[in-house]
């Protein structure tokens, strides 16, 4: 097992790659190196940021999905780091930077939001505070397959779908109320 | 409670995700094992994240097993997904850089963020004394960690 030694920093680039457009996240200088020797300029070093210094950015919280959430630990980012980056969800461990979290939740009441359903996804260790809801979760959706959908109208996410995504991983939609009553605040903010 | 209007009232309205502006026309598939890094994986992640939102193009998996594995779900989708979606295995092995340049068009920078990792295993598999630090970070495929332990 391995952890990131500044997780903050890991969920920070990979909130601000969802809020901006065209950038990726280059964890260590090693690597940085080859995307330089590649063409690709850095862009930012967020390698002492937070969440929170993400959202201080002029527009970030306007950008930022008010409709999907993930709070997943970045030691676990492979799992939902893409589906981040493509929903511009911001991401961040459940817990780890409370005013932020709650910033991010708070935008659904003072921003429009595209649906009244608000959602938060994780993987792991969450379970042991959140109560899951997968098997409710995975009745509310009807996915006609990738398999089974015409190529040409089929729009994917960046796995199969949505519902293929939370079968596979085991994705939790979870009750945000039962603990910090989160869940009140997408519910009454639609 | 309340969530049983609020899963009620999620049949009826739109749905809180997204949408890839074009559906694919094509996957290139990339094996999670074999010389990747947590650094590479994630770096790998936001770029398949990023260029999905257009049309997704990346799919990983855990090797180049995928198309007789077993043990690996993501292989099994793709079995599902090459059905319908041509399955290019050309970048299987692809070095991140090869990856990032494929795509370097619609990249116009990266974030640095601090890249060093924990063993998190150390100290119990040294309790144990019956677990190689080594064997319990390095990611399948590979000897040594190609990070940092600390």
């Amino acid at each position: 097992m391995w952890a990131w030694a500044s997780p903050d920093s890991v969920s920070a680039a990979l909130t601000l790659a969802a809020a901006e457009d065209g950038l990726i996240v280059a964890a260590g200088e090693a690597l940085a190196a080859q995307l330089e020797a590649a063409g690709i300029p850095m862009h930012v070093d967020a390698r002492r940021w937070t969440v929170g210094d993400v959202l201080k950015r002029p527009g970030v919280l306007a950008v930022l999905s008010r409709d999907v959430f993930v709070f997943q630990s970045p030691a676990k980012a492979q799992f939902l780091g893409d589906y981040a980056t493509f929903t511009r969800a911001a991401s961040l461990a459940f817990d780890s930077e409370p005013d932020a979290q709650r910033a991010l939740l708070a935008s659904r009441g003072h921003i429009s939001t595209r649906t009244p359903l608000g959602v938060a996804l994780g993987w792991g260790a969450e379970n042991e505070f959140v109560s899951s809801t997968t098997t409710r979760m995975q009745s509310t959706c009807t996915p006609p397959t990738i398999a089974s959908t015409s190529r040409r109208s089929a729009t994917l996410a960046p796995r199969p779908d949505r519902c293929q995504l939370l079968h596979r991983l085991r994705l939790r939609l979870l009750h945000l109320h039962l603990r910090h009553r989160l869940l009140a605040t997408l519910w009454h903010s639609s | 409670m309340l969530t049983a209007p609020l899963f009620a009232a999620a049949a009826l309205v739109a749905p809180a995700y997204p949408s890839s502006g074009q559906p694919a026309i094509s996957l290139f598939v990339l094996s999670s094992r074999e010389s990747r890094t947590p650094a590479y994986l994630l770096c790998l992640d936001s770029l398949a994240g990023l260029i999905a939102r257009a049309s997704p193009r990346l799919y990983r998996v855990a090797d180049s097993n995928w198309a007789t594995g077993t043990s690996d779900s993501y292989a099994l989708w793709l079995r599902e997904l090459r059905r319908d979606v041509p399955v290019n295995e050309s970048m299987m092995m692809a070095s991140v850089q090869a990856v990032v340049t494929r795509f370097a068009s619609e990249v116009k920078g990266f974030i640095l963020a601090e890249g060093s990792t924990t063993c998190v295993a150390l100290s119990s598999a040294e309790q144990l004394g019956s677990l190689a630090p080594e064997r319990a970070c390095a990611p399948a495929g590979r000897r040594r960690p190609p990070f940092k332990v600390t």
